[in-house]
């Protein structure tokens, strides 16, 4: 880790201060304004977000670096991932616990295929027509949303007991908490570090870094690209749908899901700068944070969430002004 | 300078005034015949449909056929504006912009909180606000300063004399602010982000739109914009605006403004992508570099296109909120759904055509109407063959193939011998013939599974379907049909006329050659 700050260019450095500068400001602010325990809760709640939405960030950050295509289908995924874990998980007659983890079984591989499908069969033929994507997959998004309304109904699922592994609580900052919580957090830390050790210790890593620099002269090296390029977009489908499996015992399923974390994910990827996962990995941070700070903060000042879901738009507003590459994204030529 | 003179003297001798503007009209009525009847069509359009559904033009109350279908034609009409406008931007401009729903909706909003809101002694701080946004501008878009000095003035000047010393707003005035404000937030949201790349500039419209949109719907600013039960504005305009009433004729004369508008704006959009700034812009268009070597500042025509666009959007959403039955200016004319509508409708006409957007709007929307109240019988047995499970298992392995169809083709390759070419005929009939015995086993398995499943009838409204109708038009058009309605008959018929050209040239060759060796005999 030492090595990785010494190499360094001094803009990243830049970027990694202003980060580390705007992370404390959070922190300072959430302690002035509220006070120990509800700051504590507050930073615990947006760390909590932080990892769901880098769960759905990374995917389409990941999706756009290297194939070029904003996948506006990713909230659909969450979406889908949700409501099939959900009916999964109260079907399935098992202990809770192996019941979930066929519900996460069953979302990640339903989304996968999805994913896979649309990939091979749909995006394929449209690379030379990058506007085109965009419109497929926003219809994509529209027929998924349509289908899984139709399916499972328009009234929102009530959470589900969490598994019996996770159902214990803990006590902290004042608050007892469902150790469920401490879960997400975990799995999303594990996921982090595991798509990143993917990305840089592995060949189909270095393939894929490679891809998003330059994916003409991969293909020109003789590396299959377009199987690369499936793999990608499957893994990105598949950990949106683990979000969103994740999610179910946490806050249940609602339609609405899917837009709201295509929003968030967006800004993240925008904030951190496109096609580069340690960008995302920090923005997912800063936009879960600075929402879970926002929300507090409204709720206390103006008893309305205003200011929580304007807050993350106009931080995006305001990197697209002063850097649009975002903070570790290559720079524009 | 003589040989000029000369010329037009002469051409006056051979081509006298008076016959040159009746050759102009006869030209102008043969190009725009089309157009013409068009017009004609829509401005008899509620005497047509009160005579088809036996209703009256202006009853007493507002019930009836044609009292109905004056109010939906002209709420498409305005849909086809904005999906026109969007046009502009999207097909003329390739700007791609998220964010068009913002100039639809804030034109009403706009309007009616000026107009409540109002007081003569908020004169100066909106001019230092007005002031203020042009130095953001300025500081911005790098515009040359004389050029912004000059439009700040004409903008500060109008905003003097639309606002009033006293008393209150006006609709009009209002309307007129709406539209300053329009002009100032394209040139704002242009002037950051269009120097950005596609991706980025199509997310910060996004983002901009998606920050009105919370902030109108938000309880916090209830008093101002009634959060999500919307602005109430009943009161607030005069009968001539108001298309509820009918037996005075209100709604028929708002719906002659309505077309003339429609009118206008097609003319206007028609007029500007055949000027000379227009053919810039499909040139920055088309190749954004080679117009900047040429010398046009690329950057300035994107501008002023997204301005027009946004003016245009604007005047169509006032209008549009004006239709509206409940006299509510409504959080959800904000929403990505006239984004998105617009967006659709430009890719069913046809990108970067003229008459696209109207058509599908047309299309679209009025089908919507017409095909409210049907229902859609769905029945799981499918021509009295399959079942609906059948066909979905059938439909899949299809899928399965057709995305696996080249590894299918190697295998078949390999296995019908070494060396077989993958793409030869003998290797498409035997994979095509295994690929259909295939779907044929799944089918009879399929029945095999499904044999107790009891076969049910499902009726669907046709306005639910609707969602799932729009998202699949959607893939098929941009997957299918990537030119649009309009586009692919323009292509075809383009290519028709090359063909016969090509037809008559040949022809004319073959004449040439059938005559040369005589000629060339007697020479």
């Amino acid at each position: 880790m030492p090595g990785y700050f010494a190499r360094l260019t001094p803009r990243y450095r830049r970027s990694w201060a202003l980060v580390a500068a705007y992370l404390a400001f959070l922190v300072l602010i959430s302690l002035i304004d509220f006070g120990g325990n509800t700051a504590g809760q507050t930073l615990f709640r947006g760390l909590m977000l932080s990892m769901l939405i880098f769960l759905v960030a990374s995917g389409l950050s990941l999706i756009f670096g290297l194939l070029d295509v904003l996948n506006f289908a990713q909230g659909a995924f969450v979406l889908v991932g949700a409501y099939i874990g959900y009916a999964t998980y109260q079907s399935v007659e098992l202990s809770s616990t192996y019941s979930f983890l066929a519900a996460v079984g069953a979302a990640v591989v339903s989304v996968g295929l999805l994913g896979a499908v649309i990939e091979t069969g749909l995006i394929r033929p449209l690379y030379a027509r990058p506007v085109f994507q965009i419109v497929l997959t926003f219809g994509l998004g529209a027929i998924l949303l349509d289908l899984v309304q139709r399916i499972y109904g328009p009234q929102p699922k009530q959470p589900l007991a969490p598994p019996e592994l996770f159902r214990g609580t803990f006590y902290l900052f004042g608050q007892s908490l469902s150790i469920y919580r401490l879960f997400i957090i975990g799995l999303g830390l594990v996921i982090m570090v595991a798509v990143g050790l993917l990305l840089n210790r592995t060949r189909l890593g270095i393939i894929i870094r490679a891809g998003v620099q330059d994916a003409e002269m991969v293909q020109a090296l003789g590396i299959n690209v377009r199987r690369v390029f499936t793999f990608v977009f499957v893994l990105g489908a598949v950990l949106a749908g683990l979000a969103g499996i994740v999610l179910v015992p946490y806050q249940g399923a609602t339609l609405d899901l899917g837009n709201q974390f295509l929003i968030l994910a967006i800004v993240v990827v925008v904030i951190g700068g496109m096609g580069s996962y340690e960008g995302t990995a920090v923005a997912s941070f800063i936009v879960g944070l600075t929402r879970a700070v926002a929300e507090q903060m409204s709720l206390k000042h103006f008893d309305a969430p205003v200011l929580a879901e304007t807050s993350i738009l106009i931080l995006m507003i305001v990197v697209l002004l002063v850097q649009p590459s975002g903070l570790f994204g290559r720079e524009e030529s | 300078m003589i040989e000029r003179a000369v010329y037009r003297r002469v051409e006056r001798i051979e081509n006298p005034t008076g016959r040159k503007l009746a050759a102009g009209l006869v030209r102008l009525v043969l190009e725009n015949w089309f157009y013409a009847l068009f017009f004609v069509l829509l401005w008899r359009f509620p005497y047509l449909v009160a005579d088809l559904t036996d209703s009256e033009v202006m009853p007493q109350r507002p019930t009836g056929g044609s009292v109905f279908w004056q109010s939906v034609m002209a709420q498409t009409l305005l849909i086809a504006c904005l999906a026109m406008s969007y046009n502009v931007l999207f097909g003329f401009g390739g700007i791609i912009s998220f964010g068009h729903a913002l100039f639809f909706g804030i034109g009403g909003y706009t309007t009616f909180i000026l107009m409540r809101e109002y007081e003569p002694g908020a004169r100066w701080p909106v001019l230092a606000g007005f002031a203020a946004l042009v130095v953001v501008i300025g500081a911005l878009a790098r515009i040359p300063w004389r050029r912004l000095a000059l439009a700040a003035l004409v903008g500060a000047a109008l905003l003097y004399l639309l606002l009033p010393g006293s008393g209150g707003v006006s609709v009009y005035q209002g309307f007129g602010v709406a539209v300053l404000l329009s002009v100032a937030l394209s040139l704002l949201s242009g002037a950051v982000t269009l120097r950005l790349r596609g991706v980025y500039f199509a997310m910060f419209t996004l983002a901009l739109a998606e920050v009105f949109w919370v902030l109108a719907k938000s309880g916090t600013l209830r008093a101002l914009t009634g959060a999500e039960d919307g602005l109430p504005f009943r009161d607030l305009i005069p009968d001539a605006l108001n298309p509820t009433p009918t037996a005075g004729g209100n709604r028929l004369a708002m719906y002659r403004v309505t077309v003339i508008f429609f009118a206008l704006v097609f003319l206007a959009i028609r007029r500007y992508i055949n000027s000379p700034v227009g053919r810039v812009i499909v040139a920055v268009r088309d190749n954004e570099q080679r117009a900047r070597a040429i010398g046009y500042n690329a950057f300035h025509y994107k501008l002023l296109t997204m301005v027009f666009a946004g003016v245009l959007a604007t005047l169509s959403g006032l209008l549009f909120v004006l239709w509206g039955s409940a006299k509510r200016v409504d959080p959800t004319l904000l929403s990505l759904n006239y984004t998105v509508e617009p967006l659709l409708l430009t890719l069913i006409g046809g990108v970067g055509t003229l008459t696209g957007p109207v058509v599908a709007a047309l299309g679209l929307e009025l089908g919507r109407t017409y095909l409210r109240e049907e229902t859609f019988t769905f029945s799981t047995r499918l021509f009295g063959l399959l079942s609906l499970w059948q066909a979905l298992w059938v439909a899949g392995f299809a899928l399965f193939f057709y995305v696996f169809r080249r590894g299918l083709r190697r295998g078949v390759a390999r296995a019908l011998g070494a060396g077989r070419d993958p793409g030869s005929r003998a290797v498409t009939l035997a994979a095509g013939a295994g690929a259909a015995a295939a779907l044929i086993v799944v089918a009879l398995v399929a029945q095999a599974i499904y044999a107790e499943t009891d076969l049910d009838t499902y009726v669907y409204k046709v306005a639910d379907l609707w969602q799932l109708f729009q998202g699949m038009l959607f893939v098929l058009v941009v997957m299918l049909l990537p030119h649009g309605i309009v586009g692919t008959w323009n292509r075809w018929w383009f290519n028709r006329r090359l063909r016969r050209m090509a037809r008559q040239a040949a022809a004319r060759a073959a004449g040439a050659e059938t005559a040369e060796p005589s000629g060339g005999h007697e020479a």
